[in-house]
């Protein structure tokens, strides 16, 4: 009983790691990368913010996925070192 | 009929190797397809989105059933389940108007269809991939339906949380059979169905950034799968298991490098439990990522 409460807690505490990751991460998509403008106008400006704010979305959403990643990993080996 | 067919599966975590009726999970399907025109006719439902919700769902099933009675390769099942959400697009059964956190309503009309072609085939898929025992998918999945009408009450739109009502009714019933010891299988069918309704609610109800919090088990266990493995791999094209199943009829992590990092691995890694215990930690976390969507929604502002 004790081991599964443990064990849940860690679970737990890898989920919450992860909503604060995601809520963190559409803060800074919404309220800094979609806000971005460039300081002269012409007919290119429209399509450069465009390709821009996805290019940076997609970096913020690459940082999401490797820190998941990266604890997903450290959690099951450490684990798994620690049970031999 | 399905064991009187051949249509059956192996337990694979159970020492005997019982064989049992799959691709049951139709039952779901067509209980929620049923519902759904019953509420269109009785409770005056906009049609539009419980035509895009039969459709979706009734796609996904045909790819399902498709994957039952002949594999697909790996890449060609999440490129058809794309075809699930184009009715969704084109009745346009969408707000492109989302509720962010902390910032309020964000107009994304080039993006949002998108992103409905994007999130159904994901959803569908990691629902799919987190079925590896008996009752985990319809248990996290009845968890996700609870959790979707708690947050469409919340939000007061009440005549929308009858649809994740009925997907919930019919969950439960099919959780009854396929719970530790499962009667029966869901199938890909099944698995394929229940994920596009639970990505069509999600789009129908305007419920999107509270139910990926929600998901978060099962999108962050496709991830591990897929970063893993290294791509789309079918369970049939791995060779190295995440678990493996001990003589006493409990499971335990392999440790094995190359063998793929899935939730239940994750949770065996401190030491061997039984299948429905693994089962029972999984819903136990799609519980808390649903209370932690419902302290998303305090903080969305419309």
């Amino acid at each position: 009983m004790r081991l599964a409460l443990n064990r849940l807690a860690s679970l737990i505490a890898l989920t919450v790691v992860v909503w604060l990751s995601i809520v963190f991460g559409l803060f800074i998509v919404f309220r800094v990368i979609f806000e971005i403008s460039l300081p002269w106008q012409n007919m290119l400006a429209p399509a450069i913010i465009g390709v821009s704010r996805v290019i940076l979305s997609a970096m913020v959403g690459i940082a999401w996925l490797l820190v998941w990643w990266k604890l997903a990993n450290l959690y099951l080996w450490r684990k798994l070192k620690r049970r031999e | 009929m399905n064991r009187k067919l051949g249509i059956v599966g192996i337990d694979a975590h159970k020492t005997n190797k019982r064989k049992i009726p799959e691709m049951c999970g139709l039952g779901v399907t067509l209980g929620l397809i049923f519902s759904a025109i019953l509420a269109a006719l009785f409770f005056g439902l906009e049609a539009k989105p419980i035509l895009a919700l039969v459709l979706c769902v009734s796609t996904a099933a045909a790819i399902g059933v498709a994957d039952d009675l002949g594999p697909l390769s790996s890449r060609l099942k999440p490129v058809l389940t794309t075809i699930a959400a184009v009715p969704i697009v084109l009745l346009g059964a969408y707000s492109p108007y989302m509720a962010i956190p902390f910032l309020g309503t964000t107009r994304l009309t080039i993006v949002y269809p998108v992103l409905v072609i994007i999130a159904i085939p994901v959803l569908a898929n990691s629902i799919n991939m987190m079925n590896p025992f008996n009752g985990a998918m319809s248990g996290t999945c009845s968890m996700l339906s609870l959790a979707m009408i708690t947050y469409l009450l919340l939000l007061g739109h009440f005549s929308e949380a009858i649809l994740p009502a009925a997907l919930l009714g019919s969950l439960l019933a099919f959780h009854w059979y396929n719970k530790y010891p499962a009667k029966v299988f869901s199938g890909n069918a099944g698995d394929l169905s229940i994920g596009a309704a639970i990505g069509a609610l999600t789009i129908i109800g305007r419920i999107e950034v509270p139910m990926l919090i929600a998901m978060i088990p099962h999108i962050t266990n496709a991830f591990y799968l897929l970063s893993s493995v290294g791509g789309l791999r079918e369970r049939r094209e791995m060779p190295y298991r995440p678990t493996r199943l001990l003589e006493d009829g409990k499971l335990e992590a392999t440790e094995d490098g190359k063998a793929p990092v899935t939730l239940s691995r994750l949770i065996l890694a401190e030491g061997p439990l039984r299948e429905n215990e693994v089962v029972n930690i999984m819903i136990i976390l799609t519980t808390v990522s649903s209370l932690l969507g419902l302290l998303t929604i305090l903080f969305l502002r419309r």
